[in-house]
């Protein structure tokens, strides 16, 4: 799949075919995205685990639940728990774990270098104690890491690119540190679920976003970056921009998947549309 | 304790060392001492207290504190010295003695 179609098949898949396994080999691709992802000072902040839905009992599987994923932990048969390590930063810095820049790794390869100003003293002696040890001394802080989201990000678009459906959605910490028996310095990124749809590729059709010059600025935030239609029109040729939500089909063929599932279409009580 | 001759000082071979690593033994040395030279000569410094004057040593650790005046000053004596002898090269020889003893620097791009 070309990049640019993947970026605009991002959905909220609700849907997928429970009994159908994810290649193991397409699991491991969506690590390995992971893995590559840019990331401060080379410090692999992000962890995940993998779970499998049929290797899970239905009481593990509650214990995930979340009022917000407590069906998709039901129906996708793969799911990606994804985790900001606390604890990576002091690793890096006190043990000087290989490769990070604080074990001297980049500068030593050349991706960092005297052009830059950065050489092995400065990095030892001074980028170490001076930028990366001060506030290690109050432990692991909890509050989310950018690093570790934009290894989920490219863990998310290459499922796209294997021709998965993925969703993300919030898992129960406590249940799944019970369950996964995961470190106390493993902070919840979010659950990724992962498996094939059930529901049309499209899903329900490209989400809505707010106007593009209300999210992005050219020099300060009251000069929107203003939209060239030419570019627009190339994106929505090349696969960027698709069809908006929703596709004419998506309420029958969401009662449809429902009943298939045994989930609730919420017209089966109140009688609504 | 007299002073190490110029090119034996602990900033100078460090310098070298450190070039030799990330460029490899093939590097070419030749004319680098001049230059040091002659900025050290127009600050009126020796290699060993360009280094000394930027970065403090900590007293708990053998980690150091990088000065930031200083270093801006010398950022600042460097680009002169860049003008006075019309010499990008010149200029980056010393940025170099500087940055492989762990003084960051940073030079405005030219273009």
């Amino acid at each position: 799949m070309e990049f640019k179609k993947a970026v605009g098949g991002v959905r909220t898949y609700q849907y997928f075919e429970p009994w159908h396994p994810v290649e193991r080999g397409k699991v491991q691709t969506i690590l390995e995205a992971g893995r590559l992802a840019s990331r401060a000072v080379n410090t692999a902040f992000s962890k995940a685990i993998v779970a499998y839905r049929d290797s899970l009992s239905v009481e593990e599987r509650e214990l995930f639940k979340t009022p917000l994923s407590a069906a998709l932990f039901d129906v996708a048969p793969v799911v990606i728990f994804w985790y900001y390590d606390m604890d990576a930063r002091r690793q890096a810095v006190e043990e000087k774990k290989w490769p990070t820049v604080a074990s001297g790794t980049l500068v030593g390869i050349g991706a960092l270098g005297p052009p830059h100003g950065w050489s092995h003293r400065y990095v030892q002696q001074v980028v170490l104690p001076e930028v990366l040890t001060p506030g290690l001394e109050a432990g692991p802080q909890r509050g989310g890491n950018p690093d570790a989201g934009v290894g989920m990000a490219q863990g998310l678009l290459a499922a796209l690119d294997e021709g998965l459906a993925v969703c993300l959605a919030p898992f129960d910490e406590e249940g799944a540190r019970k369950v996964l028996r995961t470190p106390e310095t493993w902070e919840p990124v979010t659950a990724m679920f992962v498996g094939y749809p059930a529901e049309s590729v499209e899903a329900a059709g490209q989400e809505p976003r707010p106007d593009f010059e209300s999210m992005f600025f050219e020099q300060s935030p009251d000069q929107p970056f203003v939209r060239d239609d030419a570019v627009t029109a190339r994106l929505r040729e090349q696969g960027l921009i698709q069809r908006a939500a929703p596709v004419p089909w998506r309420r029958p063929e969401a009662r449809a998947l429902s009943r298939m599932l045994e989930l609730p279409t919420g017209d089966d009580v109140a009688g609504g549309n | 304790m007299s002073t190490p001759s110029f090119g034996n000082q602990e900033s100078v071979r460090r310098w070298f060392d450190s070039r030799a690593g990330l460029w490899g033994p093939g590097s070419s040395d030749d004319g680098l001492l001049d230059w040091l030279e002659q900025f050290c000569t127009k600050v009126e410094r020796q290699p060993n207290e360009l280094i000394d004057e930027c970065l403090r040593a900590a007293t708990d650790s053998d980690s150091l504190v990088l000065r930031t005046r200083a270093r801006r000053r010398y950022i600042d004596a460097i680009a002169q010295f860049e003008l006075d002898n019309a010499s990008r090269d010149a200029a980056n020889v010393v940025r170099s003695f500087f940055i492989h003893n762990g003084v960051a620097m940073n030079p405005t791009v030219l273009r």
